[in-house]
C-alpha cells in the first residue's frame, strides 16, 4: 500500500509526465498555415496553388521534377521510348499502394492520365497527339501517339497546376469536369477525411504504406521522407494572427506571410524565414483583346514599353528588394533557357514622353479602359494601383471598378464591350513553375475566342508552340523558345510587371524544407 | 400563451419562404460565379463553362430556385459546391464554437454591462458614471478587430496566458475551452457591455424618475432596495429587449472575432462560402440565422412576462 509521501511522489511523476506525453505528441506534428483556404481537394480538376500542395501530400506522380525542372521518374521505375518516339512504356516501380490498401495498377495510371490529359493544358496539348493509353499488364503503361512528342515526360512531370496525380481507377474514370470526392492516393500523406474542417482544418497522417524511392530529395522528385506521424494544415485567414501564431510556436511554418509583416518575422530569433520557390510569382496584366481600345497592338506596346516593374513589385513586397528580380521576359527569369529579351523594349526606368508619343501614334481616341480591381487580394490589388496611375499619367482614360476578387474572375469571362459590362484589364499572378514552357503558358498563348481570358489571337504564336511541342533539337527547341517570345514581345498579350520571390516562414527547430514550387512535407525534421 | 407560440411558430413560415426566396435571388443576380472559382486563375472560358454545365449553374433561375426550395422544405439544404459535404453537417461542425462564443459573451456582457449600467445610473454625474459611459463610448467607437488585437497582443504575445487562436472543443475540457474562448468573448463582448450598458443606465434614470419611486423613497425604503428591488425590475423590459436585438449584433461581431481568432464557426463559413461564393452554404448559413433570429426574438417575447406581469399573450 502507498503511503502519504509516496502517493504524492507518484501524483507529482504523473503530473509532470502528463505533458511530455503531449509534448512528443505536438512533437510529432507539424502544423502548417497554407496561403489561402484549401476549398477544393481535387489538385487536378483545379489550377489552384493550394490544391496542387493537398495534391502533394495525398497523390504520387508517375514523374517529378528536380531543380533544374528536369522529368526524373517518381512512381515510374523508368520508361523507354520506341516507335521513332511514337511509343512510350513506363514500369512502375514495386510496393506502391493506394492508401486503402489496394495496389497501384497501370490502368490507375491510364484512367488518371486520360482525366488529367482533358483539363490540363499541357496535359491537352499531349492528349491531341495520343492513339491510345494503354495499360499492358499491372506493371506496364504503354502510350501510343500519332506523332512524337518529346515534351511527353515533361508534361507528366509538370510540378504545378493540374500535375498528373494518379487516382484509383474507381476515383479517375469520374467528369473531369466536377471535383472528386474521394481522397485515396498513394502519396506520403493520407487524408483524415473525418477530422476535416473546411475552412479551417485539414489532417494528414503518415502513410505508412509508403515506400520512397532511394535517392535524395531533390524538388518534387526523389525519396519522399517523412519525419512526423501528423500533419495538420490550420487555415489562419488574419495575416496579423498567423504571425502571432508563429511566434508563438502554436504552429511551425506560415507557407507566405505578408510581406509587411516580414520584418516582425526575422527579427525573432525563433523564425526562420527563407525562399521557397526560386521562380516565385510572375505578376501580369492583361488585355482584352477584342475589344477598343486594346485590339490594337500598337496601344499594347505603348503600355508595354512605359512600364516601370520596380513600382509593382516594390509594393508589392512592402519594399523588399530582396524578394523580387525585374523580368523583361514572357517566361520566368532564371528557368534554363530564358532570355530576357524584352530588355531593350522595356527599359527601366521607361520613356514616358515616348510612351506617350506612341499612344498618339497609335490612334488612341479616348476611348473608356475600364479596369477590374481585385481590392481584396494582397498581391493583385498594388497592381491596380500603380496601372491606373500610370495610365493616368500617359492621358489614358480609365475607370477602375473596384471588386473582390471572385467578382473579377466572373466579370473577366465577358466578351461584351465596356459599356455593357465588359472590361479592358485586368491584373493577376501565376506560378513561375507554372508557365515554364509555351505549351502550359496561356498568358502567351494565341489561340483566340477559345484560349485563356482576354483571348490573344495569333496564329503565329499557336504554330510556334506546335512547332516547339514538336521539337526534337535542344537549339532548335531553343531558337524557338526564343521567337516565341519575340512575337509575344510583338503582339503584347500580357504585360509582364516583374517577378517576385515571396519567402516563407518557419519555426527556426524546423530542417530540411526543401526549395520547391508548392511547399513539400517530407524531408522536413525538427531539430 | 400555448396559442401565442403556436402563431408566432407559425408564422416564422411565411418569414422564412421570403428570407429563401430573398436570399436565392440576391445570390442570383450578385456578381460571381463559383465554377470560375473551381477552375482556378489558369482555366480557359471554355473549361469554365464547362465545370459550369457539370455544376448545374447553367440552369434557368426558375428551375434552379424549384429544384432547391423543394429540398429545403424537406430538410436539405444541399451540398457544398467545392467540398459536396451536406450544407447540414457543415453547419452542424461549425455551430459548437459560434454558440460557445455567443452564449459565452452573452454571458460577460450581461454581468458586467447590467451592474455597470445600474452602478452609473446610481452614481449618475459622478466620476464612476463618467469613467462607466467613457467605456461605453469605448466599446461602440473601436473597431472589433483592433479590440481582438490588441488583446491578443498583450494576454497572448506578450503575458503568454492565452492561446493567440483556434477553439479548442468542450468535449477537450472546460478549461481549455475557456481559455480558447477568453480573449475571442472579450473582444465580442466589448461592444455589447456597451449597448448594454448604456441602455441600462438611461432605464434606470427614467425608471428613477417614476411617481412609484418616489413613493418607495417617501415611505423611507432604503436605496439599495429602492434600486434592486423596484427601479431595476422595471427597467429589465428594454433592457431584454436590447439584449435580443444585439443578438444580431453578436452573429454580425462573430464574423470578425472568429477570422481574428481563427476559430471554425459559422462566421468564418459564412465569409469564406460568399468569398468563394458557394451559393448552397450561403443560402443555408443566412437561413439558420434568420430562424435563429426569429426564435431569439420569440424568446424574448416570453422573457416580458418574466419580468413584468402586466404584459400576457
Amino acid at each position: 500500500m502507498l503511503n502519504r509521501r509516496q502517493f504524492i511522489g507518484a501524483a507529482g511523476a504523473a503530473a509532470i509526465a502528463r505533458p511530455a506525453i503531449a509534448q512528443g505528441t505536438a512533437a510529432r506534428t507539424l502544423k502548417f498555415i497554407p496561403e489561402t483556404n484549401l476549398a477544393i481537394l481535387d489538385p487536378v480538376v483545379t489550377t489552384a496553388a493550394v490544391s496542387t500542395t493537398h495534391g502533394y501530400c495525398v497523390f504520387d506522380n508517375l514523374f517529378a521534377v528536380d531543380d533544374q525542372l528536369r522529368p526524373q521518374p517518381q512512381m515510374a521505375a523508368g520508361a523507354t521510348t520506341a516507335d521513332d518516339g511514337k511509343t512510350y512504356e513506363i514500369k512502375l516501380r514495386d510496393g506502391l499502394k493506394f492508401h486503402d490498401g489496394e495496389p497501384v495498377r497501370a490502368r490507375d495510371c491510364v484512367a488518371s492520365l486520360k482525366r488529367w490529359s482533358t483539363r490540363d493544358s499541357f496535359g491537352q496539348a499531349l492528349g491531341t497527339v495520343v492513339d491510345e493509353w494503354q495499360a499492358v499488364d499491372d506493371k506496364t503503361i504503354r502510350v501510343r501517339l500519332k506523332r512524337p512528342f518529346p515534351q511527353f515526360l515533361r508534361a507528366l512531370g509538370k510540378p504545378h497546376s493540374s500535375a498528373a496525380f494518379i487516382m484509383p481507377e474507381r476515383i479517375a474514370n469520374s467528369d473531369p469536369m466536377t471535383p472528386v470526392k474521394e481522397m485515396v492516393g498513394s502519396g506520403p500523406f493520407r487524408f483524415v477525411a473525418n477530422e476535416f474542417v473546411p475552412g479551417s482544418r485539414i489532417v494528414y497522417e503518415k502513410f505508412e504504406g509508403y515506400v520512397p524511392r532511394q535517392e535524395p530529395a531533390n524538388w518534387t522528385a526523389g525519396g519522399k521522407r517523412v519525419n512526423f506521424d501528423r500533419l495538420e494544415w490550420h487555415v489562419i485567414t488574419d495575416a496579423a494572427t498567423a504571425a502571432s501564431a508563429l511566434q508563438r510556436g502554436e504552429v511551425d511554418w506560415w507557407e507566405r506571410p505578408l510581406p509587411d509583416l516580414m520584418s516582425t518575422l526575422t527579427s525573432d530569433k525563433n523564425v526562420t524565414t527563407s525562399t521557397l520557390d526560386p521562380y516565385g510569382l510572375i505578376l501580369g496584366m492583361r488585355f482584352n483583346h477584342l475589344e477598343a481600345p486594346f485590339n490594337n497592338p500598337a496601344l499594347r506596346r505603348a503600355i508595354l514599353a512605359a512600364v516601370t516593374q520596380d513600382d509593382y513589385m516594390q509594393t508589392v513586397m512592402a519594399g523588399d528588394t530582396d524578394s523580387y528580380r525585374v523580368c523583361r521576359a514572357m517566361f520566368p527569369c532564371g528557368l534554363p533557357g530564358v532570355n530576357e529579351l524584352g530588355a531593350g523594349i522595356m527599359k527601366q526606368p521607361p520613356d514616358l514622353k515616348a510612351a506617350r508619343a506612341a499612344i498618339e501614334a497609335s490612334g488612341y481616341k479616348g476611348e473608356k479602359i475600364v479596369m477590374l480591381h481585385a481590392a481584396d487580394h494582397p498581391l493583385i490589388a498594388p497592381l491596380g494601383d500603380i496601372t491606373a496611375d500610370l495610365l493616368k499619367r500617359l492621358g489614358l482614360n480609365v475607370d477602375v471598378q473596384t471588386m473582390d476578387w471572385g467578382t473579377v474572375v466572373q466579370r473577366r469571362t465577358s466578351k461584351e464591350p465596356v459599356e455593357r459590362g465588359g472590361w479592358s484589364i485586368f491584373h493577376t499572378n501565376w506560378p513561375g513553375s507554372s508557365v515554364t514552357n509555351p505549351a502550359e503558358n496561356l498568358y502567351i498563348r494565341g489561340a483566340g475566342a477559345s484560349g485563356w481570358f482576354g483571348w490573344h489571337d495569333s496564329p503565329e504564336m499557336e504554330s510556334l508552340t506546335a512547332q516547339w511541342l514538336a521539337s526534337t533539337d535542344e537549339g532548335r527547341a531553343q531558337k524557338l523558345l526564343d521567337d516565341i517570345q519575340r512575337s509575344a514581345l510583338n503582339t503584347v498579350p500580357v504585360v509582364p510587371l516583374g517577378q517576385i520571390i515571396p519567402k516563407t516562414a518557419y519555426r527556426s527547430n524546423l530542417q530540411g524544407i526543401l526549395t520547391a514550387s508548392s511547399p513539400l512535407f517530407w524531408n522536413v525534421r525538427r531539430a | 400563451m400555448l396559442s401565442f407560440m403556436i402563431r408566432r411558430i407559425v408564422a416564422t413560415i411565411p418569414v422564412m419562404g421570403f428570407v429563401a426566396l430573398f436570399v436565392f435571388s440576391l445570390l442570383y443576380i450578385a456578381p460571381g460565379d463559383p465554377a470560375a472559382v473551381v477552375a482556378g486563375d489558369q482555366a480557359s472560358p471554355a473549361e469554365v463553362e464547362r465545370i459550369r454545365q457539370s455544376l448545374g449553374l447553367d440552369r434557368p433561375y426558375l428551375v434552379r430556385f424549384g429544384e432547391w426550395a423543394g429540398r429545403v422544405a424537406q430538410g436539405d439544404l444541399g451540398a457544398s459546391i467545392f467540398t459536396a459535404r451536406p450544407v447540414t453537417q457543415l453547419i452542424a461542425q461549425r455551430i459548437e464554437p459560434t454558440l460557445s462564443l455567443m452564449v459565452l459573451t452573452l454571458i460577460v456582457a450581461v454581468f458586467v454591462a447590467v451592474p455597470m449600467g445600474v452602478l452609473a445610473a446610481w452614481k449618475a454625474g459622478s466620476l464612476v458614471d463618467k469613467a462607466a459611459m467613457g467605456f461605453a463610448v469605448l466599446g461602440f467607437s473601436v473597431p472589433v478587430f483592433v479590440i481582438g488585437y490588441l488583446l491578443a497582443y498583450v494576454f497572448a504575445l506578450k503575458l503568454e496566458w492565452l492561446p493567440v487562436q483556434g477553439y479548442a472543443p468542450l468535449a477537450e475540457g472546460f478549461w481549455p475551452w475557456l481559455r480558447s474562448l477568453l480573449l475571442p468573448a472579450l473582444t465580442l463582448g466589448f461592444v455589447y457591455i456597451a449597448l448594454i450598458a448604456r441602455i441600462t443606465r438611461a432605464t434606470m434614470l427614467e425608471v428613477l424618475q417614476q411617481d412609484y419611486v418616489r413613493t418607495a423613497r417617501s415611505k423611507g425604503l432604503a436605496h439599495r432596495q429602492v434600486f434592486f428591488l423596484h427601479a431595476l425590475k422595471n427597467a429589465a423590459v428594454p433592457v431584454i429587449t436590447i439584449i435580443g436585438v444585439g443578438i444580431a449584433l453578436l452573429i454580425g461581431g462573430a464574423v470578425v472575432t472568429e477570422s481574428v481568432f481563427a476559430i471554425p464557426g459559422l462566421g468564418r463559413l459564412t465569409v469564406d462560402a460568399i468569398l468563394q461564393r458557394d451559393y448552397p452554404v450561403i443560402q443555408g448559413v443566412v437561413l439558420m440565422f434568420s430562424f435563429v433570429y426569429v426564435l431569439v426574438n420569440l424568446l424574448i417575447d416570453l422573457a416580458y412576462t418574466l419580468v413584468d406581469p402586466r404584459i400576457s399573450y
